[in-house]
C-alpha cells in the first residue's frame, strides 16, 4: 500500500517553480552561451594501437637484447673453459716435457 | 692410487674389451665419464666440455685478450673439441686403478700411440697421439698424482710443443673457476 502511496506521490504533475519560465527567456535574451561536451580529439582513437605497438617493439627489443646478452655471456664462459683446458693441458704436457729432459740428462751423465 | 676398482670402471674395462668396435668408432674422442663421480669426493674439480661448435662462438672472445692471442687462435683453428676432467683430493686414494686403467684401455687400441710415458714415486703420466691420416688428430694426457688425477683429450690437430709453451702467453680472464 505504501509503494502505491509513494509512487502515485512521485508522479504526479508537478508545476515549475515561480519564475522559472522568465528566468529562461532572460538567458536565452542575454546570449548566454552554454558551452556542449567537446567531441573525443581524432588522436584518441590511434591511441590503443599506437601504445600496443610501442610496447611490442620495446619487448621484442629487449627480448632480442637479452638472448644476445645471454649468448656473449656463454661464449665468454666457453671461452673461459677453452682457456682453463689448455692452461692445464699445458701444464701437465710442460712437466712432463721437464721430467723427460731431466731423465735423458741423467741417462746422459751416467754414459759418461 | 688405490687399487680398489669401483663397479662403473669394471663396466667400462669390460664393455671396451668385450665391444672393441664401439671404442674404434670414436675417433680420437675418448669416455671419460665414469670420472664424473670423482667430483663429490674432490676438493678441487674441473670438468670441461668444449665441442667445435662453441669453439667456434668463443673465437671472438679469444682474439684480442692480450697475451699471444694470434698464437693461441693458431693453436685453437686446428682443435675440434676440448675435454678435461680434473680432480684434486684432500688424501690419497679418492680414485682406483680401475679409473685410471678405463682411460688406457681406449688409448690402447689401434690409431692410438703413447710417445711419454714417465711414472715415478707413485706418479704417472702418459701422452697419447690419435694419428689421423699421417697427421696428428688428437691427444690424450693422463696426469695421476697420489692427491691428483687429470685426464685430457684434445680432439684435432694440436702442435705438442705449441701447447707446452703455450703457459705464459695464454690470455687472462680474470679469476674464474
Amino acid at each position: 500500500m505504501d509503494l502505491e502511496r509513494e509512487l502515485r506521490q512521485a508522479l504526479t504533475r508537478k508545476s515549475p517553480p515561480r519564475g522559472f519560465d522568465e528566468k529562461v527567456l532572460g538567458r536565452i535574451a542575454s546570449g548566454e552561451k552554454v558551452a556542449l561536451p567537446k567531441p573525443p580529439a581524432r588522436w584518441t582513437g590511434y591511441a590503443l594501437p599506437v601504445a600496443a605497438s610501442l610496447a611490442i617493439v620495446a619487448g621484442g627489443s629487449f627480448y632480442f637484447w637479452q638472448h644476445e646478452r645471454q649468448r656473449q655471456m656463454d661464449a665468454e664462459q666457453t671461452a673461459r673453459n677453452v682457456v682453463l683446458a689448455l692452461q692445464i693441458t699445458s701444464a701437465k704436457v710442460s712437466a712432463v716435457q721437464m721430467k723427460v729432459q731431466e731423465i735423458s740428462r741423467y741417462e746422459r751423465q751416467a754414459q759418461y | 692410487m688405490n687399487a680398489r676398482p669401483s663397479i662403473s670402471s669394471c663396466v667400462l674395462v669390460l664393455a671396451y674389451v668385450l665391444f672393441p668396435g664401439i671404442a674404434s668408432a670414436q675417433g680420437a674422442r675418448i669416455q671419460m665419464d665414469h670420472l664424473s663421480r670423482l667430483a663429490e669426493k674432490a676438493t678441487e674439480s674441473v670438468d670441461v666440455t668444449v665441442d667445435s661448435a662453441m669453439l667456434k662462438k668463443s673465437a671472438g672472445f679469444l682474439a684480442g685478450r692480450g697475451g699471444d692471442s694470434a698464437k693461441l687462435q693458431e693453436l685453437i683453428d686446428g682443435i675440434r673439441g676440448i675435454y678435461v676432467k680434473h680432480f684434486e683430493f684432500d688424501a690419497p686414494g679418492a680414485y682406483t686403478d680401475a679409473d685410471v686403467e678405463a682411460v688406457r684401455k681406449q688409448v690402447a687400441r689401434e690409431g692410438w700411440s703413447r710417445i711419454v710415458g714417465v711414472k715415478e714415486k707413485g706418479q704417472l703420466t702418459e701422452i697419447y697421439l690419435w694419428k689421423e691420416g699421417g697427421t696428428n688428430g688428437g691427444l690424450v694426457v693422463i696426469a695421476a698424482e697420489a692427491n691428483e688425477l687429470t685426464v685430457v683429450n684434445i680432439v684435432g690437430n694440436v702442435d705438442l710443443a705449441s701447447l707446452a709453451a703455450l703457459g705464459p702467453m695464454i690470455p687472462k680472464f680474470g679469476k674464474d673457476k
